[in-house]
């Protein structure tokens, strides 16, 4: 670190190299955090997380019959020491006789640019619009078959939510005029996921159960861009089902936060990074990732863009995150400490923070360890034995919290 | 630099370079563009830009590469100390610059700098003139008279040699007050008995004239062919004819003339000669026409203060005429020469001794010196008058020296040397380099002791068959003598030095304060890295305190550090008295009231002195990494490495330090220097903005008051990397209401820009901001981005969704811009700025008043 300093201050490397590394340093040490707990809030699976653009404001979506829908402030106030315990803000349960929320709640997401809106989809086969304030729907979109996932537009020009589930057609429901007449037709089975692309807010990347992803241009009108191909159309063949991404069901899909990379998972236990540009595999090999969700929507998260050195790419595996080197492949980190299958992953715009929800209720807040009291025994300790005979249990300095050293 | 030698043509598809061995040594590059010729230009940003010429022949040193042209560069400047060496009420700015083999201190002056070229020890000079006489039709000076109390000394010039001479026209038992060539290729000497005209070429006296009443001469003056002589309160006007002083009137004042300036003007109406006045008692000035001795005009002056020097300076297409008072005071005032009528006055302060008004020439154009115990010299430039400081400590009167050595020089004379030197050109800042030959990296100033601290790092390499480090030389750590050199603490197990490895080596060098050399030095123990220097006062005795780390290349963060404290003897021997073992780096090292505060990696710690000492009182350990202390009566604010500010509180009864005070909107900042600019207001910099946080004391709800507001913010474009109160420019107290509030604050960056912050009042700063906007719409930026846009504060990490406009923050580059503009898009840019007038009604503003307004503000650096 003092290196990192010295060369900052004397210009020696680009600016931003200092707060990358030492970001990337952080990712790599995400723990479960000590200072900020989320309350308990639902009694079922949490099925789907979003953190708004500040990332203050956590949504959560949960599995519970009926639904549950809870906004958390996490946002540690100024001067609390020890674990804090986030609070809820606003929630809502569904009723029996109160159709908003009867079933599970599928998939929730956070208007982009403020928290006034946010949208979900539940069992009921309804896209709903509510007014965070309120609590209230104030615009559906009725489907015939489940829905599998859906989100909303980051652009500014357009205000388009792309809907994705058992009909194999991408809805795209227009929030200003209420329309949804727009619909993108390719895929020969259901649409498991679905990506915006980051770069150019007209282009829809979409991953379905016939083991396709295809990029499409929402202003084109006749067909899809490109449909992405594993092998990069070096294995000729008239078969359409082998030159396609992936050997399994798409059901994760993510673009990075700069639009030029994409990344997508399959039920064939793979995890793929695919050129947004040209369409092509860039052939990253991640090792098997076992696909633990495969008849849901699998949510992928990436780290900020300018907070890391180099992008990672969180995924939920069972009961872990796994986080891995966008461009190498490797393994950074696992993160256990769910008791059931991870469902959900949100990770926060600017910050290294990482939230996860999963089928034991539980959102787990995973942070960078707090920095250790400085003390001068156990550096001396550290220093002049090996670690065979250092006491791994907490010593009582670490509770000293006035200067008694 | 390395020149390599392509071995074979270039159609070859892989090329092959033969490398020449080294051929010289320059300043470490950033880049290298070739020129022409072998002259090439080897541009750095870790020191001085470099052209260079190559040659294929070897000079003595065996080095290839000859050093044509450097052109400085303060970059990257690590720390600077703002002091205020001569006590003059302007700053010196000291800045560690450099990286590496470039490193060196670099004194920061802002003023004009004499070029000494020769010096005589004279004592009690009291005037100096120069002359031009003799046989030969001298087309240079020649000759200088001196005047001391009672006698007149002549010193002729030839080539280099300084003669003292008599000249037989010349009274040399008498002060003269005033001496000089006049027309008709005769001298002109006023002493205290007569008015003496004596012929250039012979030397004769040609004619004497003596007041008809017996008085005595008390001063005089001379003009084209009229002299003004000065008798009690009377006025005698006399003209130079052929070969005699004929007077041609006198007038009889009502009080003392004090001083008295005679000026041939070109009015409009043909030319004119004006003779200006003080007065006694009444203060007042006058101006009389000449040769009629009519008064034309009468300025009172106020204040008891009588006027000791009067000038009527013409610059370029304007009269001025400016009244110098005895305790410092400059009065001008604009002159119309056809009437005399003086308009527009104002007044400036420089200095606290009476000034003595004097012409001189530099270059074509016409200046005006004020000499007194602040020199300053006033010119015209850009239809505004600048007063410009000088880099010397008194002056008291200086003559324009023109001779065949010395060209277009001054003769200054001050209280005990005849100095004769050229003007620098009328720049703004002078820098001085101090070479190093190693890094500085961290400085202090001590008054007490006189003496500069700065910490400086040297990376000692391997030698060739790796047996032993050796140190580059020259550098300013080896050269010290008597060097005392630090040991590890007995229990620190850290990577031993090896000799395969480059290492870098840390030291103290003590500086003295005026000369600027190394005096003594210390050198760290292997593998401690100096982090922070200062100056503090512990128990009435005056220390240096230096915070350390033990750096080991295979850990992440240093978890050893140490706090040095030394004292500087009388000998000028730097004295290690205690050290303190810390369990990290120690960052920062303040003074806090009387006790010492650090920062050591994520803890504040507060120590107490007892008894030769260093006893932990309190601390606080809520920070990443708590990179910078600032320390203001009770108050602390600590600079965290990614969350900005935190202000803590001391309580003194309870011994312990508080949280009051936190800044989360901006999370995450990578902070790189901050400073408090008052008890509420704060200043920091990230890599490329600056921004203000102010401490919420109103907020209506209670949990609100912890957290700061951020009123003010900007992009700045550069890393700064310090900041310093202090000004460059000597305040000048007394003079109409300055614009800002406070002290301004001096930056340093990465880039070697220095630059300062002023704080403006709020009715300033709201004709400023309009201003600005209608100026930014006017002149047009390289690459036509627009100001608004440019200046915005953008957070680099999420889209344009954060990105938040500049606020609260005048860009005064571009504000200072205004005075260039014709005047006609003045008065189309300042439509619609209105301004609170003296009743509180808003008024329009005019372009006189942002003209007075922004000449004020550009004074201030």
């Amino acid at each position: 670190m003092l290196q990192l300093l010295t060369a900052r201050e004397c210009g020696l490397g680009p600016p931003w190299f200092l707060p990358r590394s030492y970001g990337s340093q952080r990712f790599s040490e995400l723990e479960l955090s000590k200072e900020k707990e989320l309350g308990r809030f639902h009694s079922a699976a949490v099925n789907s997380l979003d953190l708004d653009c500040d990332g203050r404001y956590l949504i959560s979506g949960g599995g519970d019959v009926p639904g549950s829908i809870a906004i958390h402030d996490t946002a540690r106030p100024a001067g609390e020491k020890g674990l804090y315990v986030c609070g809820v803000t606003v929630s809502t349960y569904g009723t029996q006789n109160h159709t908003d929320t009867s079933h599970a709640v599928s998939v929730v997401q956070w208007f982009p640019h403020d928290t006034g809106i946010f949208t979900t989809t539940s069992g009921d086969r309804y896209l709903k619009i509510w007014d965070t304030n309120d609590l209230l729907v104030v615009e559906k979109f009725k489907f015939k078959n489940p829905i599998y996932t859906h989100v909303m537009s980051t652009g500014t020009s357009h205000t388009l939510t792309a809907v994705g589930g058992g009909e194999c057609k991408i809805t795209l429901c227009d929030l200003v005029s209420g329309a949804s007449s727009h619909v993108l037709e390719g895929h020969s089975k259901p649409v498991m996921a679905l990506a915006w692309s980051t770069a150019c807010e007209h282009v829809l990347a979409s991953g379905s159960q016939d083991n396709s992803v295809v990029l499409w241009d929402i202003r084109k009108a006749n067909g899809p861009l490109t449909k992405l191909d594993q092998h990069n159309g070096s294995r000729a063949s008239s078969d359409p089902s082998v030159t396609v991404a992936h050997g399994g069901s798409v059901n994760g899909l993510c673009f990075s936060p700069d639009g030029l990379h994409l990344v997508s998972f399959g039920t064939d236990d793979r995890l793929r990074l695919w050129d947004a540009v040209t369409g092509k595999n860039t052939l990253v090999n991640y090792g098997r990732v076992f696909n633990t969700l495969p008849k849901q929507n699998c949510p992928l998260a990436f780290s900020p863009l300018s907070s890391t050195l180099h992008p990672i790419i969180c995924i939920p595996v069972g009961g872990e995150v796994l986080m891995f080197h966008l461009t190498t492949g490797k393994k950074v980190k696992s993160l256990s400490g769910h008791f059931g299958k991870v469902h959900s992953l949100a990770v926060h715009p600017v910050e290294q923070e990482l939230y996860s929800g999963g089928t034991d209720a539980n959102i787990l807040c995973w942070m960078p360890p707090p920095p250790r009291k400085p003390s001068l025994d156990r550096a001396r300790r550290s220093n002049a034995t090996g670690a065979v005979y250092e006491d791994a249990w907490s010593s009582d300095e670490d509770n000293d919290d006035d200067g008694r050293h | 630099m390395l020149l390599l030698r392509l071995n074979s043509p270039l159609t070859r598809a892989d090329q092959h370079y033969h490398e020449t061995g080294s051929s010289g040594e320059t300043v470490s590059p950033s880049c290298i563009a070739y020129l022409d010729n072998g002259v090439t230009f080897v541009g750095s940003c870790l020191g001085d830009s470099q052209l260079c010429k190559l040659s294929s022949a070897a000079d003595e040193s065996g080095g290839y590469v000859e050093i044509l042209e450097t052109f400085t560069c303060l970059a990257p400047i690590l720390d600077m100390s703002v002091v205020d060496v001569d006590q003059q009420g302007r700053d010196v700015v000291v800045t560690c610059s450099g990286f590496g083999r470039n490193g060196s201190l670099r004194l920061v002056r802002s003023g004009v700098g004499i070029n000494e070229q020769a010096s005589i020890d004279l004592a009690g000079v009291k005037g100096v003139w120069s002359l031009r006489c003799g046989t030969e039709m001298a087309e240079s000076d020649n000759t200088l008279v001196l005047a001391f109390v009672g006698q007149t000394t002549v010193l002729s010039l030839k080539g280099e040699e300084v003669e003292e001479t008599e000249l037989e026209g010349i009274a040399a038992d008498q002060q003269t007050h005033y001496c000089s060539n006049v027309i008709g290729n005769k001298i002109l000497q006023i002493t205290g008995q007569s008015v003496r005209l004596i012929n250039e070429e012979t030397l004769q006296l040609v004619s004497k004239w003596a007041p008809p009443s017996g008085k005595g001469i008390s001063t005089g003056s001379c003009g084209g062919s009229h002299v003004v002589v000065v008798v009690g309160n009377e006025l005698f006007c006399l003209d130079i004819q052929d070969s005699s002083l004929h007077q041609l009137s006198h007038v009889t004042l009502e009080h003392e003339i004090a001083c008295v300036d005679v000026r041939v003007l070109k009015g409009d109406s043909g030319t004119s000669n004006i003779c200006a006045v003080g007065l006694w008692t009444n203060i007042s000035a006058r101006v009389l026409r000449l040769p009629s001795l009519d008064i034309l005009h009468t300025q009172p002056l106020g204040g008891d203060i009588l006027p000791r020097s009067i000038l009527v300076a013409e610059f370029d297409t304007r009269t001025y005429l400016l009244v110098a008072l005895g305790d410092g005071t400059l009065h001008y005032f604009q002159m119309d020469p056809d009437s005399g009528a003086l308009t527009n006055g104002k007044k400036v302060v420089l200095g606290t001794k009476p000034i003595v008004l004097r012409q001189f020439v530099s270059g074509d154009a016409h200046h005006v010196f004020a000499c007194s115990n602040h020199p300053t010299i006033i010119h015209w430039n850009n239809h505004k008058l600048l007063f410009s400081n000088v880099n010397l400590k008194e002056v008291n009167y200086i003559c324009t020296l023109n001779s065949d050595s010395f060209r277009d020089c001054l003769a200054l004379v001050d209280d005990n040397t005849l100095t004769i030197g050229s003007l620098d050109q009328l720049q703004m800042l002078h820098i001085h380099p101090v070479p190093l030959a190693e890094s500085p990296r961290r400085i202090s100033h001590q008054r007490h002791s006189h003496t500069f601290l700065v910490a400086s790092c040297r990376v000692d390499v391997p030698n060739g068959d790796k047996t032993a480090l050796i140190s580059p030389k020259p550098c300013a750590s080896k050269s010290v003598s008597n060097m005392l050199e630090g040991t590890h603490p007995d229990d620190l197990s850290i990577l031993p030095v090896t000799t395969t490895e480059e290492l870098e080596v840390f030291s103290l060098l003590l500086f003295d304060e005026n000369s600027l050399e190394v005096i003594h030095g210390y050198q760290l123990s292997p593998r401690e890295h100096v982090t922070s220097l200062t100056s503090c006062v512990l128990d009435s005795t005056h220390y240096y305190a230096v915070g350390t780390a033990f750096v080991d290349p295979t850990e992440k963060e240093p978890n050893r550090g140490r706090v040095l404290l030394f004292r500087v003897s009388h000998t000028k021997v730097l004295e290690l008295v205690y050290m303190n073992d810390e369990a990290g780096a120690v960052y920062q090292v303040v003074q806090f009231q009387d006790k010492l505060l650090i920062s050591v990696n994520s803890e504040v710690r507060l120590y107490k002195w007892e008894e030769g000492k260093m006893v932990l009182e309190c601390s606080y350990s809520d920070t990443i990494l708590a990179l910078y202390l600032k320390c203001k009566g009770d108050f602390i604010l600590v600079g965290d490495l990614m969350r900005s500010f935190k202000l803590l509180v001391y309580k003194a009864e309870k011994s312990v330090l508080e949280e009051i005070s936190v800044e989360t909107s901006l999370n995450p900042v990578f902070m790189t220097a901050m400073e408090m600019i008052d008890d509420e207001n704060y200043l920091g910099a990230d890599g490329r903005h600056i921004f203000v946080c102010q401490k919420n004391s109103e907020a209506a709800v209670e949990a609100d008051l912890m957290y700061m507001l951020q009123p003010s913010r900007m992009y700045i474009g550069d890393n700064i990397n310090v900041f310093r109160h202090g000004s460059l420019v000597m305040e000048h107290p007394g003079a109409s209401p300055s614009p800002i509030q406070g002290k301004p604050i001096i930056y340093g960056s990465v880039h070697g820009a220095v630059g300062l912050v002023v704080q403006l009042d709020m009715s300033t700063f709201s004709v400023l901001a309009k201003l600005q906007e209608s100026m930014a719409a006017v002149i047009k930026s390289v690459g036509n981005i627009e100001h608004e846009v440019y200046r915005c504060f953008s957070m680099e990490h999420t889209a344009a969704t954060k990105t938040k406009s500049a606020e609260g923050f005048i860009d005064g580059d571009l504000v200072e811009h205004f005075l260039d503009l014709p005047q006609e898009k003045m008065e189309q840019i300042i439509k619609g700025i209105k301004k609170n007038d003296a009743h509180g009604m808003e008024v329009d503003v005019t372009v006189e008043d942002l003209v007075k307004l922004i000449e004020d503000l550009s004074r201030i650096h």
